[in-house]
């Protein structure tokens, strides 16, 4: 069993029911093959970067499964004979899969979750004053490692990469 | 054009990024050029496990239609 990401565009000319269905096909294929979906994405209409069929938009969605190999060829060969799939990739998932479920999981308990879990660190600290006035002093942090985590992820957006390259390419034409 | 030297830090060290998402449009279009071509490391400064990653990601995406194989607006 190995974990591998499977993702596909579907031809968005059909109405929302369809497209769907199309997609639940995908999950069946797997599903009939003792495959295990773990995750599943569904991210919309999107534009695509060059035309297939004529088409300018495409419905893509992907899973991340858990399967046996003997599933690939018949998902290969469910892609491969239903037109409305405008393009297919099977891929062996490396990323973390942990990271990916869990965000999810806590928006869904985080009433619950939350508080939880800055308990175990009061139970160390218990000397220095009552359970209550420390969950209190501690929810603000897990809010601020929340902002953190999210931060680290955006500066990616900085500019520096896109100023730079137009230049170099620039000089590299010339130089040709 | 003369470019100031010193150490170029790795994007994806630098943000703790371990999995290049080949359907992240965003993260793809940075390291390629208005022509849809992968930019070199001496330019990004990625390193070579992260270049590596980079370079499978856009083309996976290339084949799903999230980046382009070439752009013809160019010129």
């Amino acid at each position: 069993m190995n974990l591998y990401e499977t993702t596909f565009i579907i031809n968005p000319q059909t109405d929302d029911a369809t497209i769907d269905r199309h997609v639940r096909e995908v999950a069946d294929v797997i599903n009939k093959g003792q495959g295990k979906i773990h995750h599943e994405d569904h991210m919309g209409t999107r534009r695509l970067a060059y035309e297939i069929q004529d088409l300018t938009q495409g419905y893509y969605a992907s899973f991340i499964f858990e399967a046996p190999t003997s599933v690939l060829p018949k998902l290969q060969r469910h892609f491969k004979l239903n037109e409305y799939y405008l393009r297919y990739l099977t891929v062996r998932f490396e990323g973390n899969l942990e990271k990916l479920i869990r965000p999810a999981e806590e928006q869904a308990q985080s009433p619950k979750e939350k508080p939880a879990a800055p308990k175990d660190e009061s139970d160390i600290d218990v000397g220095k004053g009552s359970e209550e006035s420390l969950e209190t002093a501690e929810s603000p942090e897990t809010e601020k490692i929340q902002t953190v985590e999210t931060e680290a992820v955006e500066p990616e957006a900085t500019d520096e990469s896109e100023t730079e390259t137009p230049g170099d390419d620039a000089a590299e034409e010339q130089e040709l | 054009m003369a470019m100031v030297k010193g150490k170029k830090i790795c994007r994806f060290c630098e943000n703790k990024i371990d999995y290049v998402d080949y359907k992240d449009e965003r993260i793809l279009r940075r390291f390629t050029n208005e022509r849809g071509k992968i930019i070199p490391r001496r330019i990004s400064g990625n390193c070579a496990m992260h270049q590596r990653k980079l370079t499978t990601a856009i083309k996976r995406g290339r084949i799903l239609a999230i980046v382009a194989f070439e752009s013809e607006s160019y010129r």
